[in-house]
């Protein structure tokens, strides 16, 4: 099977862009991460939705989160922070990206999601960006294949 | 009995003396891990002491203190098995809603759950517990949360002086001295119990203005929500009910306190039934083997006769009764200014010995165990990097990304450095007007 066909056509990140590129890119495709292509047409690193909300949220909020009540209007993400946050650039938030090839094996797609932890690739073939396979486009081609009859 | 000990110097006590140096200056500037540090420190003390032949292999394993091991080892699997119940955020909130949004009974409150867990735990995994819920409750009511991690950690040094397992150091004197739990509480508690008490006040003082409050807030936690394995959270009160009630009586039944602990860690362990893997691997190791390393290089300084020329030097002013108080007063003083400015581990195991050693001299010590304790344990409040609980309230005010919350190097000195005085100079008044107590 040719990773490509599970594959999402999603924009990349360009340097200088701002946190409200990313989500805006992410929300129109449906995917929770975008990769970040540099100067030289290389991928680089990878903008997830869920890290740059982390910077959001404060770290003891987050680990007490299971005794918050539901009025809890002091520690809010007031609206000037948001704003504050949208207008970030994306540096400041680059993580390490996973890539594969087109000829990756799906086995292999999904070790490598459980190995580092991510519930998405990036699928780049001759240093050419293709898209982003994630497990939710492995659980329809499963469903799929799975009334075919056929191997995934 | 003093001409047991050595009154001159010789080539041995030198070199020992120089590795130990050696090993701290490691451990101290931070240029490699405080463990690592001290087995490097350990294994050339072994190797020069075979080689000069001042030390042994067989002496080194004999210088560890198999007590002071087991019940710290003890009381790490023990907290490791009742933390993830959710006992402890349970209390912070109940707390929390019990101060009623008033931010000086918060502190007081907060304060003295705090201290008196870290009588009988460990107030490192305390204040880990406390501190990001004290950020939370102070962020709910409005109010800056550097006060209440700085008193909550200063506090904490103080209430954990206060008992033989409330600070590793008086684990180490306690196990040396043969000194047993209750002893060791009725001693230093009456006077743990004041200093603490005069030190909340001066706190309170020292942060008033940051203590102020327009509106009094209500505190929106579920502490019903914290409390994450009801049935195995009775269990562990039970068995830390047990641990302490066997502290108050463990030298009747001529018990080692480290024996005491792992009871009541087998109780636990066929309680509980936690699955291995993350509760000793988890176990902190690297203070373990810190402790072990530590104890292999002040033996070795031990048998080169050192420490028991120090002790020498010492009983010419200690084994006058006159100059006791006086002696006392100054290991106080001392391992207080250095606990303030580096680790009070090295300097309590460097102590030990040559208190033992003053012992061996004919001199009445029991005065000078207690000032030792007091020393270690108040000194640790001098600066931010003077106990590990303080490090705790730094991080967590680091983290909690309040610009009002963030607690400088310099801030620290500018509070708890007159806290350290303070609290000093009061157990200085107390300690010598009930001198004869101590003796």
């Amino acid at each position: 099977m040719d990773l490509l066909n599970l594959a999402v056509d999603t924009r990349v990140i360009r340097p200088g862009a701002q946190v409200r590129t990313v989500f805006e890119a992410c929300v129109h495709n449906n995917v929770s991460a975008l990769p970040y292509m540099d100067a030289q047409g290389v991928i680089t690193g990878k903008l997830s939705i869920r890290h740059i909300m982390k910077h959001a949220i404060p770290d003891h909020v987050v680990r007490m989160a299971h005794v918050l009540g539901d009025n809890i209007d002091a520690v809010n993400i007031p609206p000037v922070a948001v704003e504050g946050l949208l207008a970030r650039p994306v540096e400041e938030f680059l993580l390490e990206p996973v890539i594969v090839s087109r000829h990756t094996r799906v086995i292999k797609a999904l070790a490598m999601m459980e190995y580092h932890n991510t519930s998405y690739l990036f699928v780049v073939d001759e240093g050419k960006y293709e898209g982003i396979v994630t497990r939710m486009s492995i659980a329809w081609r499963m469903l799929e294949t799975s009334e075919a009859h056929k191997p995934i | 009995m003093i001409d047991t000990l050595p009154s001159s110097i010789n080539s041995h006590m030198l070199i020992a003396t120089g590795v130990m140096l050696a090993a701290y200056v490691l451990i101290f500037s931070e240029v490699m891990h405080r463990s690592a540090a001290a087995i490097i420190g350990a294994v050339v003390m072994i190797g020069v002491g075979e080689y000069f032949g001042f030390y042994s292999q067989q002496a080194a394993v004999l210088a560890i203190d198999g007590n002071t091991m087991f019940l710290l080892a003890g009381m790490m699997m023990l907290v490791m098995m009742l933390r993830p119940t959710g006992g402890f955020e349970y209390l912070a909130i109940v707390i929390a809603k019990a101060a009623g949004g008033r931010p000086i009974r918060l502190l007081i409150y907060l304060s003295l759950a705090v201290s008196v867990i870290s009588m009988f735990l460990d107030n490192v995994t305390t204040m880990l517990i406390f501190a990001p819920l004290t950020v939370l409750i102070t962020r709910l009511l409005h109010i800056n949360p550097m006060p209440y991690l700085m008193a909550e950690a200063m506090l904490s040094n103080i209430g954990g002086t206060a008992t033989l397992v409330g600070d590793p150091p008086n684990v180490m004197i306690g196990s040396a001295a043969g000194i047993d739990f209750l002893t060791f509480m009725t001693h230093m508690a009456p006077i743990i119990g004041v200093v603490w008490l005069c030190t909340v006040f001066l706190i309170v003082a020292l942060f008033r203005r940051e203590l102020r409050v327009d509106t009094l807030r209500h505190v929106d936690l579920d502490q019903d929500k914290a409390i994450t394995d009801p049935a195995g959270l009775k269990r562990m009160l039970w068995v830390m009910a047990l641990v302490i009630g066997l502290f108050f009586v463990h030298h009747w039944f001529h018990l080692f306190p480290g024996y005491v602990t792992f009871i009541a860690v087998a109780l636990a362990l066929a309680l509980m039934r936690p699955a291995p893997e993350p509760l000793f691997g988890k176990l902190n190791w690297s203070v373990l083997v810190f402790f072990a390393g530590l104890f292999v290089i002040v033996g070795g300084v031990a048998g080169s006769g050192m420490l028991g020329y120090i002790g020498y030097q010492m009983s010419l002013v200690a084994g006058d009764p006159g100059r006791l108080l006086l002696t006392g007063l100054l290991i106080m003083w001392v391992a207080a200014l250095l606990s303030a400015a580096v680790d009070n581990i090295p300097f309590t195991v460097t102590m030990i010995p040559v208190i033992t050693g003053l012992q061996s001299a004919g001199v009445d010590v029991m005065p000078l165990w207690w000032a030792l304790a007091l020393g270690v344990g108040l000194g640790g409040n001098g600066s931010h990097i003077g106990a590990t609980a303080n490090v705790i309230a730094v991080a967590e005010a680091e983290r909690s990304g309040d610009p009002r919350a963030r607690i400088t190097p310099v801030m620290w000195l500018r509070k708890g450095l007159p806290t350290m005085f303070f609290s000093l100079g009061i157990a200085s008044v107390l300690y010598s007007a009930f001198f004869a107590w101590f003796a």
